[in-house]
Formats: structure tokens, C-alpha cells, sequence
């Protein structure tokens, strides 16, 4: 497989362009990385690479080509990632993006729109928009859904297991009259689950980081805190 | 007290959330599974908490009542008979509508349904699983499912339950048959630990079938700490008892929260928090770690320490096992060292064959430094702990000072 082929192959399956634009870019352009190279690895750490370049991190070339060179070198299959700091950055990197995108499929909050949409923007530090559509365009089969990443401005649609580029044009529509009834009663039900006596705001706020809570509507009100 | 026929919804799910939250249990895991034509929902391994409260607590189930009418009069619990609160009813079509809604906005996982008990054990459970039946067959809910399970239910009924559910969990409440007669005399214990085997001997004969549910996600339970004079030793034997008969997934430690005025319950003004931190410190070491009950506590310290965590005091009182070397010492011997948990011990077992480990990279593995360093050598060659081993009072000394424990902040 070429070069030419590869980035084909990569652009196809792992990253479409849509969602994607840095990532391509960063993509080391010699011709030291083929497809066979890549063929080789194991699916945990083709995961790892995947998470990582969802990163997008500004070292993404350079530690990327020594990746490269590092397991062309390698007999063994399993790679020791503390070995040296491009490859344990690759790890840490890749681990807070796993993170993330498990953290935002318990934050992520739909809001109906007129029109049948559910609808969910969200600010995240990595570029997951992808991971997390493929999981709700299965999670709610059925419905229409928007994930719209505002730090990125990109967009995805989500329907029956299917992903879909999308660009959103004009203002998005209003929310329905049952959309305003149900959040209120899911904040009722928030504040009343709550056990006073075992108050502990120092646990919430590690787990619901400040950063996140201007999506999540339970928190919406009170970003003061 | 009759329904008033004018309370609106928003009151209702106040009422029975109110009534739901001493629930510990909140796990969504256990189950996988994807979503196919014409469901809704899917759910996942190690589940997915969704938002936390200012308690701290997750919240990934919908927790909540279906009715808080009740005929038990259980000293500790805010529902109880006696207590002059409104009492409300929600009827299946609303639930399930309601969890739907929640569900598709991301809210949450699924459902947590538990149930005062309103005319009879049967009747209650009955109307209990039929919600759970709409909310599966009308709306294709395809998310997680816990049942409350309610005492003295029929097995004919329990069964049914278990088809429908992931998980399901009858409460013990109290350790021992003493402080259930005293607390909850309309309980009784022999009953509770009969639905128990009935449970785990029915989940197992469903295990192969794909028709239903089946509660693939086991069974749990729950204990109140501090209402009782019951001790932490009586509390982890009868624990870990359940995790090897029942195959429980899980044993939850509830602090008491003093909600009613009562002469049978301990004045207290905060709930043992840290005892109750303490307890599932110990649980995990018996779970998943290999301790047995009488290695953390006994018939003569009946109580674990507060100040330092279980696994540090076995570590302190059995200071001969140590130092471990890094390089020789086997995965359950790795695990007894304070400062290793499950995943470092692995990658140090994984790594070890091929690179050398010292500090900095036992650190990097996720080794707590401050607590392990204590504990272990690497080839022989020994850190700072040995020459305090004849002064374990000076080695836990060290470690805590430089250790808070989140639960035992003061309170805002």
C-alpha cells in the first residue's frame, strides 16, 4: 500500500475529514509510515494511536514519527509506553481522552427542538465528537440527533447507527413545550436526591468539573458555585 | 390519608425522590448490551454515572418510588406507617413515561424502582413490575433495569421480577435478627435470606436463556451502619457470607441519617461517614483482594480503626510478611502491599519482565510512593521502611501526615 493509499485508508475509515480536519494535517507526510507498519500493531494499541491523535496534540507529528520508528524496531508485541516520554505522552494523552469521552457520555444532555431533534452541545478539551456519536446513534436508534462541539464548531447527526458530517446554518430551532417540562422536573428531582446531611460539594466538583457545567442543565443555574 | 387527585407531577416525583434517596445503590454495570430495531437504550460494563448531587453521591438510575404509602413501621425509614407525611401514588403510565423522557435526554441510565408497600407484599410487587413491563414492551426500554425487591413477595412473583430486571436487591437492612426485631419487627430476617437463595438459584437456571433479562447483572443488598450497636466485625462476616452463598455483586453500607425521633434509635447529629467509608474499604479488600474477615477484624477488635485504612492496619500489625520485593513478590502478595491496587499490581507483573522498575516508574504505574515505599524492596535493596519495623507507631505517623480523608472534612 502507498503513502497516497494509506491516507486514503486512514481518512476513510479512522477519521473523516469532516470531523477531522487538524488531524490529516498532522499526519506525518514521509514515507516512513505504510500501511504495513501500521498492519502490524495489535487492536489495543491502534486504539491508543486512535485516542491519541483524537487529542490533537501540538507534538502529534514529532511524537508520532517516533512511534513509528520506535515499534519498527520492536519484537515484542506488547509495548512498554513508560519506555521514553514521546511514548508515555502518547499513553497519558490518549488516557485523557478515553476519560473524557466516558465522562461525556454520563454529561452529554438532549434538549428536543421543534422539528423532532435532540439536540446537545458541548465544550470538550479533545476532539471526540465521533466516538461519541457512533455511541448514541445506537444508544437512541430511533431518534435525530445533533452533537454540536462549540470550542470546534463541528457538528455530527445521529440516526439508526449511522454518523453523518452536518453543518449547522442558521439558529437552531426552539426548544418544545415538553422539553421545558421535563428538564424543570429533572432539576426538581436533582435537588431532592440530594441527603443534606452528607453535603459534600468538594466530591461533586471533582466529578463534575467546573469546565463542563455550562452544558449540563442541572447545573445551568447555579454556575456561580 | 386518601390521593389527592390534584397533586401535580412535579410534587409527586419530589415526594417519592425524597422517599427513594436513602437507596445507596446506584450501579448501572454489570450488563452489556446493544441496542437493536425498535428499542431504546443500551448498557454498559462498568455502567456510566450521569450526574452527581451535592452529597457526592453519582446519580446514574433514576432512583425512585413507586408509591411511599407503607404498612411497615420500621423505625429508621421515612415512609414508615406512623410518620403523618402525604403519601402519593405513581401510577405506571406516568413512570414510565417519565423515565423514557429522562432517558433520551441523557439524563440518566435507567431505573432504580423501589416501593413502599401499600395493601400487601404481592400486590405491591405486581404493580412494581408492571410499570417495568410497560416501560420494556410499550416504549422498547432497552436501559437499565433495578428492581427493589419486596419482602415476602411469592416466588412466582420474584421470578417475574428477575425476567424483566438487570439487577435486582432485597434490603436486609440490619446484621443481625436481634436488630431487626427491635427496629423493623414487621421484617424478618429468615425471609429476606430465603428470596436471597431463591434469587441466586433462579438467576443461575435463567443464565443461558436469551428470552428475557434475567437479571444478568446479579443481586445486591443493603445495610444501615450506626443504628445498631452491631459491630463492623459482625457487619463483614455476614457480608462476606453473602458475596460467597448468594453470589452477591454487591453489599451496600448505608450511614445512618437520623430522619425520625424515635427512643430505640442513637441520638446522633452527623452519620458515621467514615465508618461507613471505612466498611467498604474493608468490603474491597474481601471482595476483590483476597483479606479474609479475621485478618481486619475480630471477635476481640470488633471495630476497625478509624484513623488509618484497613489495609494499612493489617500491614502494620503483620509487619513479618514485609518487605516484598517488587521483582519476586506474586500477584496476591503484591495486592497486601498498601499503596498497590489491582491495576498497578498488574503492570508491575506485566513490566517487570521487561524493563526495571524503580520509584519513579512505580509512580508513573499508579503506586502510591508515600504509603508503598514502606512495604517493598526492589532485588533486595531495601528502602527507608525497614529499619522502622520494630516502630510501627512511627510509620503510620508518616503516612498520615500527609493523608485527609474526603470523608472526614468538616461540614459546610
Amino acid at each position: 500500500m502507498t503513502e497516497k493509499e494509506l491516507l486514503v485508508y486512514i481518512e476513510k475509515f479512522l477519521f473523516p475529514s469532516q470531523f477531522f480536519p487538524k488531524q490529516l494535517e498532522i499526519l506525518p507526510q514521509d514515507s516512513s509510515i505504510s500501511f504495513h507498519v501500521l498492519s502490524k500493531l495489535d487492536r489495543n494499541t491502534l486504539k491508543t494511536l486512535y485516542y491519541y491523535l483524537l487529542s490533537e496534540d501540538e507534538k502529534c507529528t514529532e511524537c508520532l514519527r517516533h512511534f513509528l520508528s520506535f515499534i519498527k524496531n520492536q519484537n515484542t508485541p506488547s509495548i512498554n509506553y513508560l519506555a521514553d516520554s514521546s511514548l508515555e505522552r502518547i499513553y497519558t494523552k490518549a488516557r485523557q481522552v478515553r476519560r473524557e469521552i466516558h465522562r461525556m457520555k454520563g454529561l452529554l444532555r438532549f434538549r428536543e427542538l421543534c422539528g423532532g431533534y435532540l439536540y446537545a452541545q458541548f465544550k470538550p478539551e479533545n476532539n471526540i465528537i465521533l466516538p461519541l456519536a457512533l455511541y448514541f446513534s445506537n444508544r437512541m436508534r430511533a431518534e435525530r440527533i445533533l452533537i454540536h462541539d462549540i470550542r470546534r464548531n463541528i457538528a455530527a447527526f445521529c440516526h439508526r447507527d449511522k454518523v453523518y458530517p452536518a453543518k449547522l446554518k442558521d439558529q437552531v430551532p426552539s426548544f418544545t413545550e415538553d422539553e421545558k417540562i421535563f428538564s424543570k422536573l429533572w432539576n426538581e428531582y436533582f435537588a431532592k436526591i440530594a441527603i443534606k446531611e452528607r453535603l459534600n460539594i468538594k466530591i461533586q466538583k471533582q466529578k463534575v468539573p467546573l469546565k463542563y457545567r455550562s452544558f449540563v442543565i442541572e447545573f445551568m443555574g447555579e454556575n456561580s458555585l | 390519608m386518601l390521593i389527592k387527585s390534584s397533586v401535580n407531577i412535579y410534587d409527586k416525583l419530589s415526594i417519592l425522590a425524597n422517599g427513594a434517596k436513602y437507596d445507596v445503590s446506584c450501579a448501572s454495570s454489570g450488563v452489556m448490551r446493544k441496542s437493536s430495531k425498535n428499542q431504546i437504550g443500551r448498557t454498559s460494563k462498568f455502567g456510566i454515572c450521569h450526574s452527581w448531587s451535592s452529597d457526592g453521591r453519582c446519580i446514574s438510575l433514576l432512583k425512585i418510588l413507586l408509591t411511599n404509602f407503607c404498612i411497615n413501621d420500621c423505625a429508621y425509614c421515612i415512609n414508615r406507617k406512623r410518620n403523618d407525611i402525604r403519601r402519593i401514588l405513581l401510577l405506571p403510565e406516568e413512570l414510565a413515561k417519565i423515565t423514557y423522557e429522562f432517558y433520551r435526554r441523557n439524563y440518566i441510565e435507567g431505573l432504580f424502582l423501589s416501593s413502599g408497600i401499600i395493601d400487601n407484599p404481592e400486590k405491591t410487587m405486581e404493580m412494581m413490575i408492571k410499570t417495568v413491563i410497560l416501560l420494556r414492551v410499550k416504549y422498547g426500554f432497552n436501559g437499565y433495569i433495578h428492581l427493589k425487591l419486596i419482602p415476602d413477595a411469592s416466588e412466582a412473583t420474584v421470578l417475574e421480577a428477575i425476567k424483566w430486571a438487570d439487577r435486582v436487591s432485597i434490603n436486609l437492612e440490619l446484621p443481625s435478627k436481634k436488630s431487626l426485631q427491635y427496629l423493623a419487627p414487621d421484617k424478618k430476617m429468615e425471609s429476606i435470606l430465603r428470596t436471597m437463595d431463591f434469587v441466586k438459584s433462579t438467576i443461575n437456571t435463567l443464565r443461558e436463556k436469551r428470552d428475557f433479562y434475567n437479571s444478568k447483572g446479579g443481586q445486591s443488598t443493603q445495610l444501615i451502619i450506626g443504628a445498631t450497636p452491631d459491630s463492623d466485625f459482625e457487619i463483614l462476616k455476614l457480608a462476606s457470607f453473602l458475596y460467597k452463598k448468594n453470589k452477591l455483586k454487591r453489599v451496600y453500607y448505608s450511614a445512618y441519617v437520623p430522619v425520625n425521633d424515635d427512643f430505640r434509635l442513637p441520638s446522633i447529629k452527623k452519620p458515621p461517614l467514615l465508618r461507613e467509608n471505612r466498611l467498604y474499604q474493608a468490603d474491597w479488600l474481601i471482595r476483590l483482594y483476597g483479606f479474609k474477615v479475621e485478618e481486619i477484624c475480630s471477635e476481640n477488635k470488633p471495630f476497625l480503626e478509624e484513623s488509618i485504612d484497613p489495609k494499612l492496619s493489617w500491614a502494620l500489625n503483620n509487619l513479618d510478611f514485609f518487605p516484598l520485593d517488587i521483582y519476586k513478590a506474586s500477584m496476591d502478595e503484591l495486592l497486601r502491599v498498601p499503596g498497590i491496587g489491582l491495576t498497578s499490581a498488574k503492570r508491575i507483573i506485566k513490566m517487570r519482565k521487561v524493563t526495571n522498575i524503580d520509584l519513579t516508574s512505580l509512580k508513573k504505574m499508579g503506586v502510591v510512593i508515600n504509603r508503598a515505599k514502606y512495604f517493598i524492596t526492589f532485588k533486595g535493596n531495601s528502602l527507608e521502611g525497614k529499619r522502622l519495623y520494630d516502630k510501627p507507631l512511627e510509620i503510620k505517623r508518616l503516612i498520615s501526615q500527609k493523608n485527609s480523608n474526603q470523608y472526614s472534612l468538616p461540614y459546610l
